[in-house]
Order: structure tokens, then C-alpha cells, then sequence
């Protein structure tokens, strides 16, 4: 049996509450059993498929993975260490996949704001999510989102109303925990699905963390660790932005060093809407986002901020597609990626202005900093542009530290690491700059700080209570105001 | 303070500087002039630690320290400070941010405490006024986009800022207008005006022309001719270069 067909033999085990569910809800099981077929015809991916010629999946092929259980629930003192969050706004906490309730804070949510887990938004909500979910996102040419799609069963539901402006972000947590060493590796399938209509605004944390174990344990420290955690997280976002709206998402992806996280965002764009994206990939083995944008409505307008952050033999792909469908949108895309070690980077970024879209103005820039001889990126700029009034152009660069200004650094007293932890910081603070919810900033910074020191080799970047005061006003991150 | 003994040294294979010898003294100011190719800039280069020169033959002493066995940034760590001929653009690093990396190393170093952020602030804007630069580019990259009377700005007040015992300063007059030049100038003197304080200071200044020495007046000058130094002497060495020109002592 490959691969897949384990996936597929795997839906015919689902859960008695899936059972249920689909009993309930007829639509729900049409939308999985299409989705495990579209899935089930296209296979995983192979080193022949163009969008998948760099990446190859292998660890998933090989590892059999298991459906995480759902665990018991937990009280915050409960857990072995306080779990990342920002001082403000709203949180949901998953445990591989499952919502914590007792974990998660989303009391006291203001008027026209609808948060809650999947279970939560399919008894409450459920005209909602028979008309959107699995609408937005496509599966052809995605078999993760088909994927996905067939198993998915706890997740986000985000709605904001009308006119509604929510200013604390909404923080969603997805923890990934170690498992015996001899037990399966899991496979977890997140779901979010984000609604904003009309001039509603919001801002949107996805956050995806490895961690260690939950609860209070390990009563003997001088115990070798055992745990391993070649997790799979394959996670599928679905964002609709009706006219006049704005949403703020944010990625921050932390999954542990072993682990496999494949995602997709599909954006559905309407008239004068924005969205900007804020994509961060720092941990996981084996890393591939999807962020899919189809500009709908004229004067929409999307800005995509990356940053990969990989060393070891971590292997990062981004893909990115902007449909302009209509005249008058704008897309803004600036990726930068430090890359150490045997690891490798690929960034393909397509823009597609059809026949109707004139007046499109499309950018993109990807850069790259290599820090070893074997570190490698793929950069693959894809125009492909049917209008003729248009503005379109893109560039990639692949560098290294420059020597001079090392030498620079140093003759001013900077030691070499330091000196290059601070140009590295340098390269890639244009991107963190243009994240301008400080709760926001801090839930970023720290993580990405312990990134660049552990691939610069540094004991931690020293310069980091400055940073957000003397950073550089000249950042180009692009930001949709 | 810097002892120069038989320095030999050069770069890709090529040899520079043929056995350099100079004494530099405390509170003294020394001129380096000579003409295009003759070595100055690789003197200055290796004594701030620049590895692409390799130094084949010699000694050269701080102190009682051995300046060629230390790294570029002990080297500065123990108060050597290159203004370069050409400042490097540094992008998404802010020079405050920059000067106070530089200035807390150093006070690591020294196993001193780190300044604190306001008085740090209070101390470089005493100095910015004094080198007459823009406050509004502390806040920009380093030198990026600054014009060149702004970069060689930014090299003489991060001397006054980091302090450094030895200042080297490589064609710092080069590209400058005469404003710009006498506040250079002015800056440079400053510095050796504290000296006096109790502070040891002293400075070799690598020049092409006079003009410089009009305003920065050195104790000693000397000629260096195809990697060798071929004459020291007062500052009247400088006149006589400016009128009879190096052709004196080509070899």
C-alpha cells in the first residue's frame, strides 16, 4: 500500500463522532467523501509535478502515521510551562489538532464577533459554513487541501460582522507534542476558516509550536529523552474578505526540528478589500505553505510578507499564487530567507493578471542570504500576464554577508558573531518592521531572535532590547495602508 | 604607544609594504604621505586588522600587547580605531544602533557595565553636534545614502564616541569640501585636545596632500615610497612635498 492509499484507507477508521457529524450534516459528508476522491485521484505529489519539482516528500511517504487522539482536557496549571500568547486579544489552544477549551481564552468577545472550534460552529453556525467551507479553497492541483478537506474535524471559525473593527489580535495556537519513541508519528489536519464582511477588520495569529509534552511530568530529570516528534501537520486556511474588509493574518510556524508542516491559505478577495500576510517559517523539517489569493473585486489589494529562517537539514518551500481577475488590484510581495547549513529554500511566487484585469499592478521581490557553502534556494519568479495595461515586475537576489561591512562591524569593536548576527538581523528587519501590532511583535520577535542565534551560531543576538527602538525607519516590508 | 618594527605585508601574493618601521608616541600626531600605490592604505588596513593582508615579516606593539596576534575587533577592543577611506553602507542597521553595538562591546571588554540607553543618547548627540552632522541620520542605516562629507562625518564621531587611543585616520580629507574639512579638522583636534585630560592619545593621519595638515598639525612627518618609509621629519617635510612633489625620493 503507498502512501496515499493509507491516507484513504485511514478515512474508512474515522471516528464515531465523524459518524455523527456526518448523519447530521449530509453537506459535510458529500464535502469530505469529494475531497478524499479528489485526493484519492490526484495522489501525493511527485518530483515530476512542476509545483512540486524541488520538494520532495519522501518523509511522509515512509513515516505511517496515526490520527491523533484527542487528549483529556487540561487546566493552564495544569501545563509544564506557560504557553506563548499575546497580553492581548483572544486565544484558541489545539493539542494536535484538538481544542483545548479550558486552555483557550475567548470570553467576553464584543459584538459582531464570532469565534469558536469546529464542533462549536457546526451546531451554531452551520448555514455559514455549508455556504463557504471548501468553497474558497482550491483543491485541484492541491492535494493537501484535498486532503485536509476529507479529515478535517476541529479547527477555527472566525466571522466578524459588518462594520465591525476588532483591534486585539485573535491568537490561534496549534501545539504539536513528542511522542514514545516507539509509538506512530501523528498526523493532525487544522482547519480555519475566516469570514470579514463588509468593512469589518481583524487581526489573525496562525501559530504552530513543537513542543516537548503538556502536562506536568518528567518526575525524573536525569531520564534521557525519549520523545520524538515527526509529526505531520497538514493545515488548510480559507479566508473570504467581502468588500471594503481588511484582515491582518499573521504565520508563525515553530513545528519541532523533525516534523512535517504543509499548509495552504486560500484568499478570496472581494471589491476594495486588503489583506496582508505575514508568513514566518522557522521550524520543521519538511515546510510547504500554499498561499493562494484570487483578487475578485477591483481595488482589492494583498501584501505578502515572508520570511524563512532554516539551517540543518531543514527544508523550506514556499509557494505563492495572486489571480488578478479583475482591473484595478494590487499585490505586493517581498520574501527574504536566510538559509545555513545543508538546508534549502525554494520560493516560486506566480502572479497571473488575466485577460479582464488591466490597470493591475503586481510586485514581487525574493532575497536570499546564504550563510554556508551548502545551503541552497530555488527562486522561481512566474508572470503570466494576459492584459496589456499593466504593472508588473519581480526580482530575486542570492548573496551572501558582505565581507566589507563585517569587517566594518568589527573594526568598531563588534565581535565577528556579533557582527553577524547584527547584518543578519538587518536582512530580514525590514519584514519584522512591518508588523505593526506590538502584541503581535512581541508573541514574533522571540522566536525568531532563537532562530537566527541557533543558525548563527551565537549565544543569543545580544542587541534585542534595542532593536524595536533603534531599528531603521527605511524598512521596505509592505503594508497595505 | 605603537611600535612598528620591520613590518612586512601584502596581499595576494604581492608585497606592499617592505619593512615599515615607525614609533608613535603618546599625544603625538604622525603624517604618513606618499604617493599613489605606495602602501599607505595597507598600513592603515593592517594595522585595524583587515585579514585580506597578510603580514609576512615583523612586529608591531601597542603598548606591551602584540598587535598582530589579536582579531580585528580586539584590536579595537584595545583602542585602535580606522576611519576609513571608503565608510561602508551598513542597510537595516541604524548608526545609533551601530555606535551602541560598538561602545557596549568595547565596555564588555573591558568588563565594564553597558551604558545606559538615555545617557548614551545625551552623550552622541553632544558629539553630533560637535562633528556638525545631521541628527536625523543617527536614526538612518549606516551611511546609506549619506553624501560623502556625511560619511567622513560619521568616521570622526565614532572616534569621539568609542574613544580609542590610536586613531588611524586613512585620506579622512579626501572628497571633502573646505567647511567640510575644517569641521573634520576640528573634530580630529578635539580629540587630541583630550589627551591632555589624562588620557592617552595619538594619531597617525594617512594623507595624499597638505591641505589637511593645515588645519591638523602633526609633530612628525614621513614619506612612505614603495612600502618602506624613506624620510621623517617635522611638519616642514610637508611643505617642502607640497612644492618639490615625492619625485625627490623615487628610488
Amino acid at each position: 500500500m503507498n502512501a496515499s492509499e493509507r491516507f484513504c484507507t485511514a478515512y474508512t477508521q474515522s471516528s464515531a463522532s465523524i459518524r455523527d457529524q456526518h448523519q447530521q450534516l449530509p453537506w459535510l459528508k458529500n464535502l469530505r467523501e469529494n475531497a478524499l476522491h479528489e485526493f484519492a485521484a490526484q495522489g501525493l505529489p511527485k518530483p515530476y509535478d512542476e509545483d512540486w519539482k524541488y520538494t520532495n516528500l519522501k518523509q511522509l511517504e515512509q513515516l505511517e502515521f496515526c490520527r491523533a487522539e484527542r487528549p483529556a482536557s487540561l487546566l493552564p496549571k495544569q501545563m509544564s510551562t506557560s504557553l506563548p500568547a499575546c497580553e492581548v486579544g483572544y486565544q484558541l489552544v489545539f493539542v494536535n489538532g484538538w481544542y483545548m477549551e479550558d486552555l483557550s481564552t475567548v470570553d467576553h468577545l464584543p459584538s459582531g464577533l464570532v469565534l469558536c472550534n469546529f464542533a462549536q460552529a457546526l451546531s451554531e453556525y452551520s448555514a455559514d459554513l455549508e455556504a463557504t467551507l471548501g468553497h474558497i479553497a482550491d483543491r485541484e492541483g492541491q492535494p493537501f487541501a484535498a486532503l485536509n478537506t476529507a479529515f478535517m474535524e476541529d479547527g477555527v471559525f472566525l466571522r466578524v460582522a459588518a462594520d465591525t473593527v476588532i483591534h486585539d489580535p485573535i491568537h490561534c495556537l496549534f501545539l504539536s507534542t513528542a511522542s514514545a519513541d516507539d509509538a506512530r508519528p501523528r498526523v493532525s489536519y487544522p482547519r480555519l476558516l475566516i469570514l470579514l464582511e463588509d468593512n469589518a477588520e481583524v487581526s489573525v495569529v496562525e501559530h504552530y509550536l513543537g513542543i516537548k509534552s503538556l502536562g506536568i511530568e518528567s518526575p525524573n530529570l536525569d531520564e534521557p529523552e525519549l520523545e520524538k516528534n515527526n509529526n505531520f501537520t497538514n493545515t488548510l486556511t480559507e479566508i473570504q474578505l467581502h468588500p471594503g474588509a481588511s484582515l491582518n493574518h499573521y504565520k508563525l510556524q515553530c513545528e519541532s526540528c523533525d516534523s512535517s508542516h504543509i499548509a495552504g491559505i486560500h484568499i478570496e478577495q472581494q471589491r476594495g478589500s486588503r489583506f496582508t500576510s505575514h508568513n514566518l517559517s522557522l521550524g520543521a523539517a519538511l515546510a510547504r505553505n500554499d498561499i493562494r489569493i484570487k483578487l475578485t473585486g477591483e481595488n482589492a489589494r494583498c501584501c505578502l510578507n515572508g520570511v524563512y529562517l532554516v539551517g540543518g537539514h531543514q527544508h523550506i518551500d514556499n509557494h505563492t499564487q495572486v489571480d488578478h481577475l479583475v482591473p484595478s488590484c494590487c499585490s505586493e510581495e517581498l520574501y527574504k530567507g536566510v538559509i545555513q547549513g545543508r538546508a534549502r529554500a525554494v520560493f516560486n511566487g506566480k502572479v497571473v493578471v488575466e485577460p479582464d484585469a488591466q490597470q493591475s499592478d503586481a510586485r514581487q521581490i525574493n532575497k536570499n542570504l546564504l550563510l554556508s557553502e551548502k545551503a541552497e534556494v530555488d527562486s522561481k519568479p512566474e508572470l503570466q500576464i494576459f492584459a496589456d495595461d499593466v504593472k508588473c515586475s519581480h526580482g530575486a537576489t542570492v548573496g551572501q554577508l558582505d565581507a566589507r561591512a563585517l569587517f566594518y562591524l568589527q573594526s568598531r569593536g563588534i565581535s565577528k558573531i556579533d557582527a553577524q548576527a547584527l547584518l543578519v538581523y538587518a536582512f530580514v528587519s525590514e519584514i519584522l518592521e512591518a508588523i505593526d501590532h506590538p502584541g503581535v511583535q512581541q508573541l514574533i520577535q522571540p522566536p525568531v531572535l532563537d532562530q537566527l542565534s541557533d543558525l548563527i551560531g551565537a549565544d543569543s543576538i545580544r542587541l534585542q532590547p534595542q532593536i524595536s527602538t533603534f531599528l531603521t525607519k527605511s524598512g521596505e516590508g509592505v503594508s497595505c495602508h | 604607544m605603537l611600535r612598528i618594527k620591520n613590518l612586512h605585508a601584502g596581499i595576494d601574493g604581492k608585497t606592499i609594504l617592505k619593512g615599515v618601521n615607525l614609533n608613535v608616541n603618546a599625544g603625538e600626531v604622525h603624517a604618513i604621505m606618499g604617493p599613489n600605490g605606495s602602501g599607505k592604505s595597507t598600513l592603515a588596513n593592517v594595522l585595524a586588522g583587515q585579514m585580506d593582508y597578510e603580514v609576512t615579516d615583523g612586529e608591531v606593539l601597542l603598548g606591551d600587547k602584540n598587535l598582530l596576534s589579536l582579531s580585528a575587533h580586539e584590536r579595537a577592543c584595545e583602542g585602535v580605531f580606522l576611519a576609513f577611506q571608503y565608510p561602508v553602507e551598513i542597510p537595516g542597521v541604524s548608526t545609533i544602533q551601530f555606535l551602541k553595538t560598538a561602545l557596549n562591546s568595547i565596555r564588555k571588554y573591558h568588563q565594564l557595565d553597558e551604558l545606559d540607553a538615555l545617557d548614551f543618547l545625551e552623550q552622541v548627540k553632544d558629539k553630533v553636534q560637535q562633528v556638525d552632522m545631521d541628527e536625523s541620520l543617527l536614526y538612518r542605516a549606516v551611511n546609506e545614502g549619506f553624501s560623502g562629507g556625511e560619511k567622513k562625518r560619521n568616521e570622526i564621531l565614532q572616534m569621539l564616541v568609542l574613544e580609542p587611543s590610536l586613531a588611524v585616520l586613512d585620506e579622512t580629507d579626501s572628497g571633502l569640501d573646505i567647511d567640510a574639512l575644517k569641521t573634520v579638522a576640528d573634530g580630529v583636534n578635539a580629540f587630541r585636545a583630550s589627551s591632555n585630560q589624562g588620557k592617552e592619545r595619538a594619531i597617525i593621519l594617512v594623507t595624499h596632500y597638505q591641505r589637511l595638515l593645515n588645519y591638523i598639525k602633526p609633530d612628525f612627518v614621513h614619506v612612505l615610497m614603495d612600502g618602506q618609509i624613506v624620510k621623517s621629519a617635522g611638519p616642514e617635510l610637508a611643505l617642502e612635498l607640497e612644492a618639490k612633489g615625492y619625485s625627490a625620493w623615487a628610488a
